[in-house]
């Protein structure tokens, strides 16, 4: 403990990260960091909606507007949104969650001002029109065909879909493709006026500037553009699991694998750190309890992950058990309830405890090295967390967590009836395997 | 308190000095004055065994990470593809004085990481951690223990990821590329196996360690929170005792061209996209003058969102979800490429467009604004890069393993802003070659090949480079129509004269559910050409009773009565026309489409499809045997709770009743459960009770 005060000290003497933050009249809080070792900028854009902001009949649309947003608006045309930015030396890029909608330019710190038109455009005037729509609907398929080509790739939907049945989160990102077949330009047009607003949108931007040049130039692309009505985020109990779910999937895999769901807590709380920390007991490095039972002494499995998949209302604990030649499910699933119990019947020891804040520490200190890095983390603590000074300060949280928290947690959220259980088998073991359609 | 009121004047001068911003939406603002970046710097060192060093101070976080690269020769490993790789994972295992759990807990408990592969060693962590990561770091490269334990566990995980890889279209295609291009005779063109994996011995990799891992062909590349006064020391002190050996140095000839344009293959039936690659080994090696417009032609071509694939096949067919194209240098073979992920019905049409845009490019100058735009955005690129401190350590290494001039990265910006239109289409002529191109795709065949063979003779390959057969999928046998299948499979039941005479017909069967405490008993019968029953019962139980009568039908079950309507009650009249239901079809003939040949377990079927009125989709497929003509099986897919489901029946016996052939056990998978139904009685006509009809 007294190493990790210790240390404590030297960090925030030497990484801190400075910032400077405030809203505009219309709401749109920004966000700036000055950081002068390379000439380039990250500009940064936050939008609070992702699919969880979704009406069941709408899924899928907070990342299709994703691709909508880059078709152009009242002052860019249609396929020149990268272009500009391409002719500029920089990359844009986008992606959608569960929670949010983030959009960033990484340009050359010269360049700073085209960011910030180009995210002003997207703000104020996006231009949805037909031909967008229909053309990015059938990219947005392909995206989806690439994506669940991957083997296993359909394991989060098919997580979620079982572990939240009222709350959004029953449905992934991606979503329908039924439901953007059927969705009419209107809809989207009423998606766009609904979330795409200052007051709902967080401006975050780190890397080669001048702080008072640069809230002039936010003042001048940003301060115009009105205020809409307060976005109001869903507020739905989702009531106890009430018993473990368990399914078959077959996929083009070689390789059995147990995939595992246990619900979590909201992100922000103390129970998801402690969860945090656990799921690190369990697979963090090659020393980690399942890696080492399954993958070193058992030789069960070839793979074993666990990783929580934290979201603001909640999220997935997940564990993930890849067999190893010739071995099957049954061969793993005992030895990982094992670990399970152990870790809700034993606090973990001194010498663990002590393993697992150093593997914490070592990576918050690592974790802020790219100026786009910075702006996401800032905006997203911001927006999540109530606080950008989060990057500063989020290891404490960690730090609270007790050996007693995270057994507590172990027994409060790794049970059987708080989790979703999914087989992935070959196809060739499928029951009518065999046939050709 | 001081320093707020100095940014506030700060501030103020801010003001003063731009006063008001005004701006103009209509137009994309202009750029500031720009800053040049700059290349971190570095220092070389090299120690009395010939290793050399190179050392990137970089103290913003207070981090490290060591690299040691070998230089070597690419590596022929035949029929033990993947030893190398195994040697790498081995030596990370276990030293004389550490077994592999130990060094695991170490590196773990100070947060750090490791990695070892077949010519390099990697590691990295907290800088107040330097002394004990290369601790460990020595101890893996001077004392490997090659644990037989670690070993076989190595072996069986080396498997494991074959096998995961061989499901994956990346992996498949990479393969794929690879034989084609390259050859099964070329260290680029090996493919790793279950088989090979089997061969190989911790002898191979003891002897490679021994061999390859030696200071005179290695660099070591320290970047972070370090000096290099330190670094010289630490490394000293630690890698003294690493002995030098002469290394074997291997030659192999020069990869050619095609004589002409190929197109090759990997069958994945279940694909619902084609990963299409095509390209080629060019001659170019590193440092070569053409790179610099190469890479701005690859850049218009297809390098990022902006480029030529991106905005056709992407923004304008909306083919795929990203279109690119790629060089890579190599001093034995670099190459050109460009790829696509598309859905199966424009695999052709998607090829047809990466080969228009590659004339295009090789036969039109670009324009002054393409030139311009991809000149920034590489500069602006390499910009970027330099945000990190290990480009600089890259770009030292660079210079050394190819005999680069000491400046050759600080002139990139320059050297690109020398390229002339003309020498992009210069190299575009040169290295983008369509005369004899490869197009390799990994796609589901029965959907693509027919359209693919338009770009020349398909070869085909296996999941891992191998040569393999055309597979066998759907095709239209000479001479077979429709009328004919259905003729064959009246005869083969007994005439269809015999089959239309067919008064009434009664069966009892039974059915073995998996898991069911007991059978469930069928009646089913038929008076023609107005009554059907259908009643399934367990025990003493009455599941379910439907009955067809003159036009109406009433479903009674645990549920209650009700009445049957629309395709169900369709169904009910049309099955009670005929014994033998499928006679029925010939009412309504331009229902059913014959689709071809195919396998189904090996066995050759007829496929033959069946459409309700207006629905594109086939409603139902069915399967015909080739050689007894008799029908075998047949499937559609239902929704139900589970989600869609196939439902596949095939008939695995047949059995003689009155001289006419009946189907005797059926076997029923729907979804994940199998059923089998055993047609234990059978009775016709006068036999047939119309009592059961009450």
């Amino acid at each position: 403990m007294f190493c990790a005060l210790a240390l404590s000290g030297a960090l925030s003497g030497q990484n801190k990260i400075d910032f400077e933050e405030y809203d505009l009249k219309n709401g749109l809080h920004v966000i700036l960091h000055e950081d002068h070792s390379t000439p380039i900028v990250a500009v940064t854009m936050m939008y609070r909606v992702g699919s969880k902001n979704e009406e069941k009949s709408q899924t899928g649309f907070a990342h299709f507007f994703e691709h909508l947003t880059f078709e152009g608006s009242e002052n860019i045309d249609r396929g020149e949104f990268d272009n500009y930015v391409n002719s500029a030396g920089g990359q844009l890029n986008a992606n959608t969650s569960q929670d949010r909608t983030f959009y960033y330019e990484l340009l050359p710190s010269n360049q700073l001002e085209l960011g910030l038109w180009l995210e002003s455009e997207r703000m104020l005037h996006a231009k949805i029109k037909k031909i967008g729509v229909d053309t990015q609907r059938e990219v947005v398929k392909e995206e989806k065909r690439q994506r669940y080509s991957q083997p296993y790739a359909t394991f989060p939907e098919n997580i979620f879909k079982r572990l939240y049945v009222e709350h959004p989160y029953n449905w992934t990102p991606i979503g329908s493709i039924e439901h953007l077949n059927s969705a009419t330009l209107d809809a989207f047009q009423a998606f766009y006026n609904k979330f795409y607003l200052p007051n709902n949108a967080t401006l975050s931007i780190a890397g080669d500037l001048d702080i008072a040049k640069t809230k002039e130039l936010i003042k001048a692309y940003f301060g115009d553009i009105p205020k809409g009505n307060a976005v109001m985020q869903p507020d739905i109990q989702e009531p106890p699991l009430g018993g473990e779910k368990t399914a078959t999937v077959f996929d083009d895999v070689q390789l059995p694998a147990l995939m595992m769901g246990y619900r979590m807590p909201p992100q922000k709380s103390d129970d998801a750190y402690a969860l945090e920390m656990a799921g690190t007991v369990l697979s963090g490095g090659a020393s980690s309890r399942m890696y080492k039972r399954l993958v070193d002494e058992d030789q069960t499995a070839a793979f074993v992950q666990v990783f929580p998949f934290s979201l603001e209302q909640g999220g997935a604990f997940i564990m993930l058990a890849f067999a190893n030649a010739d071995k099957e499910i049954k061969d793993m699933k005992p030895a990982i309830e094992q670990e399970i119990e152990k870790l809700q019947n034993e606090l973990i020891s001194e010498r663990e405890f002590q393993k697992i804040q150093n593997q914490m520490e070592s990576a918050f200190i690592q974790s802020n090295s790219r100026m786009a890095g910075i702006a996401e983390s800032l905006a997203n603590y911001h927006t999540f967390y109530g606080d950008a000074n989060y990057i500063n300060t989020e290891i404490e949280r960690y730090r609270n967590v007790s050996r007693k928290d995270i057994q507590d947690v172990a027994k409060k959220y790794l049970i059987k009836k708080n989790r979703v259980v999914l087989n992935y088998l070959p196809k060739s073991q499928e029951p009518e395997s065999g046939n050709k359609n | 308190m001081k320093k707020s009121i100095y940014s506030f004047l700060l501030l103020f001068t801010a003001y003063s000095l731009t006063g008001q911003v005004s701006i103009d939406r209509s137009n994309a603002p202009e750029a500031g004055p720009a800053r040049t970046p700059k290349i971190a710097a570095y220092e070389s060192f090299e120690l009395n065994n010939g290793l050399k060093v190179f050392v990137v101070e970089d103290h913003k976080l207070p981090r490290i990470t060591m690299s040691l690269i070998l230089d070597r020769d690419p590596i022929m490993e035949g029929n033990k593809a993947g030893y190398t790789s195994m040697a790498g994972d081995i030596i990370g295992s276990g030293t004389d004085s550490r077994t592999k759990s130990q060094l695991d807990e170490e590196i773990d408990f100070m947060g750090a990481n490791f990695s070892s592969s077949a010519s390099s060693i990697r590691a990295g962590g907290l800088s107040k951690y330097t002394d004990d990561i290369l601790d460990i770091f020595s101890d893996v490269l001077l004392n490997p223990s090659f644990p037989e334990e670690e070993f076989k566990k190595l072996k069986s995980q080396m498997t494991s990821g074959v096998k995961a890889n061989s499901e994956n279209v990346d992996a498949i295609s990479s393969n794929l590329t690879g034989v084609s291009i390259y050859g099964l005779e070329h260290p680029y063109g090996e493919v790793m196996t279950e088989a090979t994996v089997d061969a190989i011995t911790l002898e191979d990799c003891k002897s490679y360690y021994d061999a390859y891992f030696r200071p005179n062909i290695a660099y070591m590349v320290i970047i972070g929170d370090i000096t290099v006064k330190e670094a010289k020391k630490k490394l000293g002190a630690s890698l003294k005792k690493w002995k030098r050996k002469e290394v074997p140095s291997l030659e192999y000839s020069k990869t050619p061209l095609p004589a002409s344009s190929r197109i090759v293959l990997v069958d994945k039936p279940s694909a619902v996209q084609s990963l299409i690659w095509v390209g080629n080994v060019i001659d170019l090696a590193p440092g070569h003058p053409d790179i610099e417009p190469l890479r701005i032609a690859n850049k218009i071509l297809g390098g990022g969102m902006s480029g030529r694939l991106f905005r056709n096949l992407r923004e304008d067919k909306a083919f795929t979800y990203g279109a690119y194209s790629n060089f890579g240098i190599d001093k034995l073979n670099s190459t050109f490429s460009a790829s696509a992920k598309v859905r199966n019905e424009v695999t052709d049409s998607a090829i047809v467009e990466f080969m228009n845009e590659l004339k295009t490019i090789r036969t039109e100058m670009v324009s002054q604004e393409d030139i311009v735009n991809a000149k920034s955005s590489l500069s602006g690129s390499f910009g970027r890069s330099l945000e990190s401190t290990s480009s600089a350590a890259t770009f030292a290494l660079n210079i050394a393993r190819y005999g680069l001039p000491k400046d050759y990265y600080n002139n990139y910006l320059n050297r690109l802003d020398d390229v002339t239109a003309e020498d992009v289409l210069r190299v575009s002529k040169k290295y983008m070659t369509t005369d004899n191109i490869t197009i390799a795709v990994v796609g589901k065949a029965q959907d693509i090949a027919a359209k693919l063979s338009a770009f020349g003779s398909i070869e085909y390959y296996d999941k891992f480079g191998q040569p393999s057969d055309e597979p066998e999928f759907l095709f239209t046998p000479d001479g077979v129509t429709l009328e004919n299948i259905m003729d064959n499979y009246y005869e083969a039941l007994g005439g269809l004269d015999q089959l239309k005479q067919l008064k009434a017909i009664s069966q009892e069967s039974s059915i073995e559910i998996p898991g069911a405490p007991q059978k469930l008993s069928v009646i089913s019968a038929k008076i023609i050409p107005n009554k059907v029953l259908e009643e399934q019962t367990m025990g003493n139980m009455t599941l379910s009773k439907t009955l067809f009568s003159d036009g109406k039908a009433e479903k009674s079950g645990m549920r209650g009565t009700s009445t049957v309507e629309g395709e169900e009650l369709i169904d009910l009249s049309r099955q009670a026309k005929y014994v033998v239901e499928q006679v029925g079809w010939l009412d309504r003939l331009e229902e059913f489409h014959f689709d071809g040949q195919t396998l189904i377990d090996g066995k050759a079927v007829y496929q033959v499809s069946e459409f309700s009125n207006a629905n594109e989709k086939p409603k139902k497929t069915h399967y015909f045997d080739t050689t007894t003509g008799l029908f075998y099986q047949s499937m559609e897919n239902q929704e139900s709770p589970q989600g869609n489901i196939s439902i596949t029946s095939t008939v695995l016996e047949w059995q003689q009743v009155g001289g006419i052939k009946f189907e005797k056990t059926i076997e029923t998978k729907a979804g994940p459960q199998t059923f089998t139904i055993t047609v234990e009685t059978i009775k016709l006509n006068d036999d047939v009770s119309s009592s059961l009809f009450k």
